[in-house]
C-alpha cells in the first residue's frame, strides 16, 4: 500500500477519526471505484465504527478486485474472529497428524467429508434466499475443502477458520478465491455477534472440552442455521475407542445435542441425517466401509454420525 | 390502381471506414433489404427505388453525396464526425431539403433509420416503415420489428406480430436442448454473466455527450454485481479490441471469468441469475430465458405495440415473415389482396443477412 497517497485518511484513521476517514474515501471511491486499497482502508475505518455488514462488504469488494491481496484476506478473518488463543504446544497441528484431509483436490477428498457439505450446501442453497448474497463460516475447515465446497453449490461467501497454520496454508493456496478466505484460529476465540449468516460446523464439537461453550460462541455469530456433526455415542462409543480418537473430548446422543441446541442456542433439530463411516468389530473401529456406504441416510440404528441444521426455534 | 413510388432507404449518415478512406456503412443494408421488401413491394405494383449512399448503384437509385453534407455541415467524414450529426437536434433547412428531393415518394421503407431522417419525412408527410432487426435472434430465423408513422400501416404490423409467447416457447426448446449438453463450464448459483458491445455500435453511442458508451463508464456498477453475485462471467464481444476501455476495465476486476462460451448455452444454465450489458439484444433474449436483465444504458429502440400518434411513430412490432410477401405491400398500399408467394422457411433471413449471432451453434445437432 502507497502510504504517502493515504497519509490523510491514515492520519485520520490513527486520530480517531473514523468519519473523516470514511468520507474522504467515499470521495475517492466515487471517482475511482476499483481503487482496492481505498475499499480496504475504508473497511478498517468502517468495521473501528463498529459498522460490521458495511466493513465486510467493502472487503469482499477489495476482493472482487485483487482476490489474492493479503489485506482484505486477512481483515475478513479479522471481523469475525477474535480474541485468539494461543495454540497448545504439545497438539500436532500438522497436516500429517491424521486430523485433517490433506489433498488440494476436491475429487481426492474422502466421501464422507465431502458428502457432509454437499449436504449441507444444497440445504443452504434451498433455504436461504439467494444463498450467494450470504456470508458463512466455516469452524474447523482443515485444509478448507469443505468451505470450497459450500462456495461452490450453494454461491454462498465462506470464511473458514481452522487451528493447524500448516492446513490454513493449503487452503489458502487450493481453495481460497475471492468468495472463500481462511484465517487460522484455536478455539477458544469470540466471534463477532450476529455478523454472519450461518455457521458449519463439522467434526468439530466433539473435539472442544467447553462444548457447551462453543456452541453459545456460534449460536451467538450466527443469524441463520447452525450445521454441525457428531459422532453418535450409541453406535461410536467414545470410551471403547477413546485411544482412536486421541483428539476428541466426548461423543454425544442426539437427543444429548437435541436439549444442548434447545438450552443454549434456543434452537430445534430442522434436519437430520445420519452417516456410516467405518466398519465395527466388537463396537470399536475397524477401518472404513467402502466409500459408496458413506453417504448420507436418514437417520437409522446403525447411523455412526449425525448432521444437524439447527434453526432458531 | 396506378403504381405508388416506395423507397429504400437506410441510416445513411453513417460512415465506415474503408482503408485509407470513408464510405457508408450502410449500403449493403439498402441493398439487403431492397432485394427483399424492395422486390416484394415491386410484385405488389409500386413503383420502387432505392436511396442511399451507394454509388455504384444507377437507374432508379439515388444516391446521397454525404460527403459533399459532411462538408456543408462543417462535420469531419469520420465517426467523431457521425456522432455529432446524430447529437445534432436539427439539421440546416437546406441539407433537409436536400434530403426531402431525394425522397419524393408515397412511402419510405428504410433499415434502421435514423431519427433526424424520420423526423424529416414524417413533418414532409411522407409514410414511413422503419425495419428494424428485433434483439431476439433464436427464432427459427431472425426477427425484423417494424415501426410506422401511420396507424393504418400500425394496425397491419400488429395483425403480424410475433407474439411473446411463440418467442417463449422457443426459449424453451433452447434450454431444453441445453440440458442435455455438458455445461459450458462450472457455475455456481447466483453467477451473473456481463456482455460486451462493440464501441462504434449506434447503441453504445450516449447522444447527450457525444461520447461512445462502454462498461468502463459503469465500474462501480459492476462491481456491485461482482459483490452481489457468486460468480461474474463476461463474454467480451468478438470485435472488441483487446486493449479497449471495456477489455481494461473487466480485467481491472480479477474475480470476473471471461468465457466465449455460446451465450445461448450460457443463459441456459440454470445458475446464472442475472445478465448485464449496456444495452445488448442479448439482455432482451436473457428474459425470455427466465433471467434478470441489468441494463446500464437505455434501449436504442422501443418495443411494443403503442400506435403510432400526433405523427410520431409507434412502437416497433416484431413481425411474421408477411412483410417479405408481396401481399403485405399489397395491404400496405391499400390495394387488393396479392398473392403470398414466398413460403416460410427456417433461416431464409438469417441466411440472407449472413449472420448468426451464436444461433447456428446451439441448434445445431451434436449426436
Amino acid at each position: 500500500m502507497s502510504e504517502s497517497r493515504w497519509q490523510p485518511v491514515l492520519q485520520s484513521i490513527e486520530a480517531g477519526d473514523f468519519a473523516a476517514a470514511v468520507a474522504a474515501l467515499d470521495r475517492t471511491l466515487e471517482a475511482a471505484p476499483l481503487d482496492s486499497e481505498g475499499l480496504m482502508l475504508r473497511a478498517v475505518a468502517k468495521a473501528a465504527q463498529e459498522r460490521v455488514a458495511d466493513a465486510e462488504a467493502d472487503l469482499w469488494r477489495a476482493l472482487a478486485i485483487a482476490p489474492a491481496a493479503p489485506g482484505p484476506r486477512a481483515a475478513l478473518g479479522d471481523l469475525f474472529v477474535r480474541d485468539l488463543t494461543e495454540p497448545p504446544a504439545q497438539r500436532d497441528f500438522s497436516l500429517g497428524s491424521g486430523e485433517r484431509q490433506t489433498s488440494p483436490n476436491l475429487g481426492e477428498i474422502r466421501e464422507d467429508h465431502r458428502s457432509r457439505y454437499e449436504f449441507a450446501a444444497l440445504w443452504l442453497r434451498d433455504a436461504l434466499a439467494p444463498a450467494h448474497r450470504t456470508t458463512g463460516i466455516d469452524l474447523f475447515c482443515g485444509n478448507g475443502y469443505g468451505s470450497r465446497i459450500l462456495a461452490d453449490l450453494a454461491g454462498c461467501r465462506m470464511v473458514g477458520v481452522d487451528g493447524s497454520a500448516d492446513a490454513v496454508t493449503l487452503a489458502e493456496t487450493a481453495y481460497g478465491g475471492h468468495r472463500v478466505v481462511f484465517r487460522q484460529a484455536y478455539f477458544p476465540f469470540a466471534l463477532t455477534e450476529r455478523a454472519l449468516d450461518f455457521a458449519v460446523c463439522f467434526e468439530s464439537i466433539e473435539h472442544v472440552e467447553d462444548c457447551d461453550g462453543y456452541l453459545a460462541t456460534v449460536d451467538a455469530a450466527v443469524r441463520g442455521p447452525i450445521l454441525l456433526s457428531f459422532p453418535i455415542e450409541t453406535t461410536l462409543p467414545f470410551d471403547i475407542n477413546a485411544d482412536l480418537f486421541r483428539y476428541h473430548t466426548r461423543h454425544f446422543t442426539i437427543s444429548e445435542m437435541e436439549e444442548k441446541l434447545a438450552r443454549i442456542c434456543k434452537r430445534r433439530i430442522a434436519a437430520i441425517r445420519g452417516q456410516v463411516v467405518y466398519a465395527l468389530k466388537n463396537r470399536r473401529l475397524n477401518g472404513y466401509v467402502p466409500p459408496q456406504q458413506m453417504a448420507l441416510t436418514a437417520v437409522k440404528p446403525d447411523s455412526q454420525f449425525a448432521v444437524v441444521v439447527a434453526c432458531r426455534a | 390502381m396506378a403504381a405508388s413510388k416506395l423507397i429504400v432507404t437506410g441510416d445513411i449518415f453513417r460512415p465506415f471506414r474503408l482503408g485509407q478512406r470513408w464510405e457508408s456503412a450502410t449500403w449493403k443494408n439498402v441493398r439487403w433489404l431492397d432485394g427483399i421488401a424492395g422486390t416484394a413491394a415491386r410484385l405488389a405494383g409500386w413503383d420502387v427505388a432505392t436511396v442511399s449512399w451507394d454509388p455504384a448503384l444507377r437507374r432508379s437509385h439515388g444516391n446521397v453525396d454525404m460527403p459533399a453534407i459532411y462538408d456543408a455541415l462543417g462535420l469531419p467524414l469520420d465517426r467523431a464526425g457521425w456522432v455529432e450529426l446524430l447529437r445534432r437536434p436539427m439539421l440546416p433547412d437546406a441539407i433537409e431539403r436536400e434530403l426531402l428531393d431525394l425522397f419524393d415518394a408515397d412511402l419510405v421503407v428504410g433499415y434502421e433509420i435514423p431519427d433526424h431522417l424520420l423526423r424529416i419525412l414524417s413533418r414532409a408527410g411522407i409514410a414511413v416503415v422503419d425495419v428494424i432487426l428485433h434483439p431476439v435472434r433464436f427464432l427459427d430465423d431472425v426477427v425484423f420489428a417494424l415501426r410506422t408513422n401511420r396507424a393504418d400501416i400500425h394496425a397491419l404490423l400488429a395483425q403480424h406480430a410475433v407474439a411473446r409467447e411463440a418467442i417463449a416457447l422457443q426459449a424453451g426448446l433452447i434450454r431444453s436442448k441445453a440440458a442435455w449438453m455438458r455445461p459450458p463450464l462450472p457455475l455456481r448459483p447466483g453467477a451473473a454473466l456481463v456482455l460486451g458491445q462493440v464501441g462504434d455500435d449506434r447503441a453504445a453511442i450516449d447522444t447527450a455527450t457525444g461520447r461512445n458508451r462502454s462498461l468502463a463508464d459503469h465500474a462501480g456498477r459492476l462491481l456491485e454485481l461482482c459483490a452481489d453475485s457468486s460468480m461474474v462471467l463476461f463474454k467480451p464481444h468478438p470485435y472488441d479490441p483487446a486493449q479497449s476501455d471495456t477489455g481494461i476495465t473487466l480485467r481491472r476486476l480479477q474475480a470476473v471469468q471471461w468465457t466465449n462460451a455460446n451465450f445461448y448455452h450460457l443463459i441456459a444454465q440454470p445458475e446464472i441469475d442475472v445478465v448485464c450489458a449496456l444495452n445488448s439484444s442479448g439482455l432482451v433474449e436473457a428474459e425470455y430465458f427466465g433471467k434478470a436483465a441489468l441494463w446500464l444504458a437505455p434501449p436504442l429502440y422501443r418495443f411494443g405495440d403503442t400506435a403510432p400518434a400526433d405523427g410520431g411513430f409507434g412502437d416497433a412490432l416484431p413481425q411474421d415473415g408477411a412483410w417479405c410477401n408481396p401481399a403485405f405491400w399489397s395491404a400496405v398500399r391499400g390495394a387488393g389482396p396479392a398473392a403470398v408467394l414466398a413460403a416460410v422457411r427456417p433461416n431464409r433471413l438469417r441466411r440472407a443477412l449472413n449472420a448468426d449471432w451464436g444461433f447456428s451453434s446451439i441448434d445445431k445437432v451434436v449426436a
